[in-house]
């Protein structure tokens, strides 16, 4: 037999050699096989299998987080709108005018220091009654007139804030003692001794 | 007290067929799955003998593939022939095995010339049977001896090939070239002896 020189013939005497060969094993036992093989593979299959792991995976955890952070900001954003309270128990309130107590000996030497006391303990609304939203045109915001400043409605919305929080009026201040010296020492005499004080 | 259910075999395991053998392996019958390792474990065991170094390597292989066959049966839809599945899953097996083994695929420029390692006239099979050229397969690097295997006899194209291995279809022609001109070169001395 002459063996071609071309890798075809190679090719196809490995492909055919292998292919061909029957379903029994070899006499000489090359192709079998040792036993131990499916004794090992038999006790693969009997060994209990490990039981899964109970992890959770951080993706898990982040959709966790995602789906409570969205559930919280859904409530907020849809919880119906409660109209203030505020405005009601103001509106119930009496309204006393605001006094302004200036302290005339400090205010000498320092800048005024005004006390403003808050009205007495504001009752408690026992019951608010709420007026049904009819739209008006006051509450639509009106454009600002060229000129005017914007009403600072900060310290308007502190004052009231205040005014509710602030302790009782202080008491009134007892009587003068007579025998005190009033008003700042005479110093004039002291002066024209002196000599610093021109008459 | 309880009787133990003793395990039904079948009237002749040798005659089942392969859709009965794999019904049986799902319901985790043993005398099943001892059927179909009988009725497949020389064949395979040959595939991956031309994909091993030696009988050692070839049984781990073996071993490890039908723990797959057996641990995947459920994936087996019957489209194609069980044989050719458990086939595939041999010769993966086998990819897998050695690229587990450091630079499997590194190129051997000083590898002695193949007839030298032949010595004996016994070494020089008169007739070229399995075992003859199984033992000259084995004899070969082993990135020749793979990219052989997979494109000569498993029929795998050099793209292919390159997928599997993760190189480049040049390297997977230069080797199949080797590995040809190796075998070549032997078989042709052999035919002379």
């Amino acid at each position: 037999m002459k063996y071609s020189k071309d890798f075809t013939a190679l090719d196809e005497l490995f492909r055919e050699t292998f292919e061909a060969l029957p379903d029994t094993p070899s006499p000489s036992g090359w192709d079998e096989p040792s036993p131990r093989i499916w004794e090992n593979i038999q006790a693969h299959l009997q060994a209990p299998s490990a039981p899964p792991r109970r992890r959770f995976s951080s993706t898990w955890i982040y959709v966790g987080a995602a789906v409570v952070a969205l559930s919280v900001g859904l409530y907020w954003a849809l919880l119906p709108s409660t109209p203030s309270t505020k405005g009601d128990i103001l509106a119930e309130a009496p309204s006393q005018a605001t006094e302004v107590v200036v302290d005339k000996r400090s205010a000498d030497h320092s800048p005024a220091r005004a006390v403003i006391p808050g009205p007495p303990a504001v009752p408690k609304a026992s019951k608010v009654v709420r007026k049904p939203f009819v739209p008006s045109t006051e509450t639509i915001s009106q454009p600002l007139q060229e000129g005017v400043p914007a009403p600072n409605t900060t310290i308007r919305r502190q004052v009231e804030e205040y005014r509710r929080c602030a302790t009782p009026p202080l008491l009134p201040l007892p009587p003068r003692n007579p025998a005190l010296r009033s008003g700042p020492p005479d110093v004039r005499p002291l002066l024209l001794r002196e000599g610093n004080l021109k008459d | 007290m309880t009787v133990q259910k003793p395990i039904q075999h079948p009237f002749n395991m040798q005659q089942l067929t392969d859709q009965e053998l794999v019904q049986g392996v799902l319901n985790g019958n043993p005398a099943y799955q001892r059927a179909l390792y009988q009725k497949y474990s020389v064949p395979m065991f040959r595939v991956v003998l031309r994909f091993a170094r030696d009988r050692a390597e070839a049984e781990d292989m073996l071993q490890e593939g039908f723990i797959r066959v057996f641990r995947d049966m459920g994936q087996f839809r019957g489209e194609g022939a069980l044989g050719g599945w458990i086939r595939r899953i041999m010769v993966n097996t086998a990819l897998s095995h050695l690229r587990k083994q450091r630079d499997f695929l590194r190129d051997t420029p000083d590898f002695s010339p193949f007839e030298n390692l032949l010595r004996t006239e016994e070494d020089f099979a008169s007739n070229m049977d399995a075992e003859t050229l199984l033992r000259y397969l084995q004899r070969l690097p082993p990135g020749y001896r793979t990219v052989f295997n997979l494109y000569v006899i498993e029929g795998f194209s050099h793209e292919e090939i390159a997928e599997q291995l993760g190189i480049s279809i040049g390297t997977s022609k230069s080797q199949l070239f080797k590995a040809r001109e190796y075998l070549k070169r032997i078989v042709d001395k052999s035919f002379i002896t």
